[in-house]
């Protein structure tokens, strides 16, 4: 049974599935080591005061981050309100309506776009809103934060509605269904699932982003009142504290960066959850 | 063909199986009940760029009856089904010329909309397609409730006469609110027929929507 070849290669068999084993391995070591690092240097400064203080001044120990969450958080709203329509409207587009030819020039347009360096987008819209409207501000974050979300959302949009299979539109318009209606109701609900997941994913991805801020909502060590002004991030604020030279910032920055962290964690239990899809899908 | 038709319902719907106009056509055997036909095609050619696919057919379909249209695979039975409900315009590259009538008016004229054609035009695929996000009883009248009907009452009564017809309003009349995609093979595809009949259309092409089901499957949707 046993040919002279044969155990060679079983050799170069187990050989690969050892190789591939550990670069698979290698793949998650990162995330566990940041995630202990995190744990171990932030947890302990993790209390309620974190969640619910402003920064206190150089030498008070103590004070959280509460402007920055906040902050956080109505930057990402007013960049899913600028990115969400446009970018899933857009995937519509391209998926429902577009010709193939015009269809390659916006594809390849929005891959350029995804690939442009979040930096550059800071600079761009510091010179398209912060110098007109003289002064950092919200507006202008969530704005940055908005631009880089669309050809995220549009290109993930379009991927999932093009795994509608075809039967269901023409199902739809064989019903004498206007076009329109096809899509909304038949094409886009079908896909929804996997809209919104494109939706989740590209706001985790724009809610790190540190590099745009700096030249567009530029931070704030106190609550902002106005969209028109300056106004806190997480990642902002974690990357003062760490280049800071005091100890008390430095842990702080750790504990933001843990809780940054985590948002991003429940994002994408919540997109697994999500798309766990019960009775969807048995092509 | 279809057992579990009253004759009125009937006389509302032509099934027709099976194309293959590129083979002589002959005239539909079932005695004209007087009037236009439901269909009447003359010198249809459909194009595929510069393929052209069907040539010059030529058909009269009565209403009230069942037309078959038998050929082997290939032969452009689908093709022509789809010219007569206009679908094929969803091909980009796909054109016609002939002249094609409903009832005596002409499914292709300028300002008529293919719309307006396929919901007097109805059209039953080979593969089930019912909708996945949607129950047993939306997907029967997902025709009428994005057409603008409204009334509940109606809507159930257009439920339950048209899975009657469909042959399944036995089976589902329990779970109506169940996921369409719960139901087997064979009766998503009856549900396909139901969701066809429910718009009420005035013919109704069947693209072979039987062949991929095992014989007791195909036994009940005819």
């Amino acid at each position: 049974m046993t040919a002279p070849n044969h155990r060679w290669r079983n050799i170069k068999n187990v050989l690969m599935q050892v190789i591939t084993f550990t670069c698979a391995i290698l793949v998650v070591t990162p995330l566990i080591l940041v995630f202990y690092h995190l744990v171990q240097l932030g947890f302990s400064s993790i209390n309620l005061a974190f969640f619910t203080q402003l920064p206190k001044p150089v030498g008070e120990v103590g004070g959280g981050m509460a402007n920055a969450i906040v902050g956080t958080f109505v930057l990402l709203t007013q960049a899913a309100v600028l990115g969400v329509p446009i970018g899933v409207l857009g995937g519509v587009f391209l998926s429902e309506y577009g010709t193939s030819r015009l269809n390659w020039w916006i594809r390849f347009a929005a891959d350029i776009l995804n690939g442009v360096p979040s930096i550059t987008w800071g600079i761009v819209v510091y010179a398209l809103i912060v110098m007109p409207m003289h002064g950092f501000s919200a507006l202008a974050g969530g704005a940055v934060l908005g631009m880089m979300m669309i050809p995220l959302v549009m290109r993930t949009s379009e991927e999932v509605l093009q795994l509608v299979p075809g039967g269901y539109r023409e199902a739809a318009l064989a019903l004498g269904i206007a076009k329109w209606k096809t899509i909304v109701q038949i094409v886009v609900r079908t896909a929804l699932k996997g809209i919104v997941t494109g939706v989740l994913l590209a706001l985790a991805r724009v809610a790190g982003e540190t590099a745009p801020l700096l030249f567009t909502a530029f931070g704030n060590r106190f609550w902002a009142h106005k969209l028109t002004e300056p106004i806190a991030a997480m990642p902002l604020q974690i990357f003062v504290y760490a280049i800071s030279p005091y100890d008390d910032w430095h842990r702080q920055a750790w504990a933001g960066a843990l809780v940054l962290l985590m948002f991003m964690l429940v994002i994408n239990i919540g997109v697994r959850f999500l798309t766990r899809d019960r009775f969807q899908k048995k092509t | 063909m279809n057992p579990t038709m009253t004759p009125e319902e009937e006389k509302n719907t032509v099934p027709v199986r099976r194309a293959t106009p590129v083979f002589p056509i002959q005239e539909n055997p079932a005695p004209a009940t007087g009037g236009v036909p439901a269909l009447a095609v003359k010198n249809l050619s459909v194009y595929f760029g510069k393929n052209q696919v069907l040539k010059n057919i030529s058909l009269n379909v009565q209403s009230c009856a069942v037309t078959a249209i038998i050929g082997p695979s290939g032969c452009g039975k689908s093709t022509f089904l789809r010219a007569l409900n206009r679908m094929h315009e969803l091909v980009p590259e796909a054109h016609m010329t002939g002249d094609i009538r409903l009832f005596g008016d002409d499914i292709y004229e300028r300002h008529i909309e293919p719309v307006i054609v396929r919901r007097r035009v109805g059209m039953v695929f080979q593969k089930s397609n019912p909708f996945p996000t949607m129950s047993i009883a939306e997907n029967v009248t997902v025709g009428l409730r994005l057409n603008g009907m409204r009334d509940k009452k109606n809507l159930a009564e257009r439920t339950e006469q048209s899975l009657r017809m469909g042959a399944l309003w036995d089976e589902v009349k329990d779970r109506l609110h169940a996921p369409a995609i719960s139901l087997s093979g064979g009766q998503q595809q009856r549900l396909c027929i139901a969701r066809a009949l429910a718009v009420q259309p005035e013919v109704l092409l069947m693209d072979e929507p039987a062949s991929a089901l095992d014989p007791l499957a195909t036994s009940k949707i005819e």
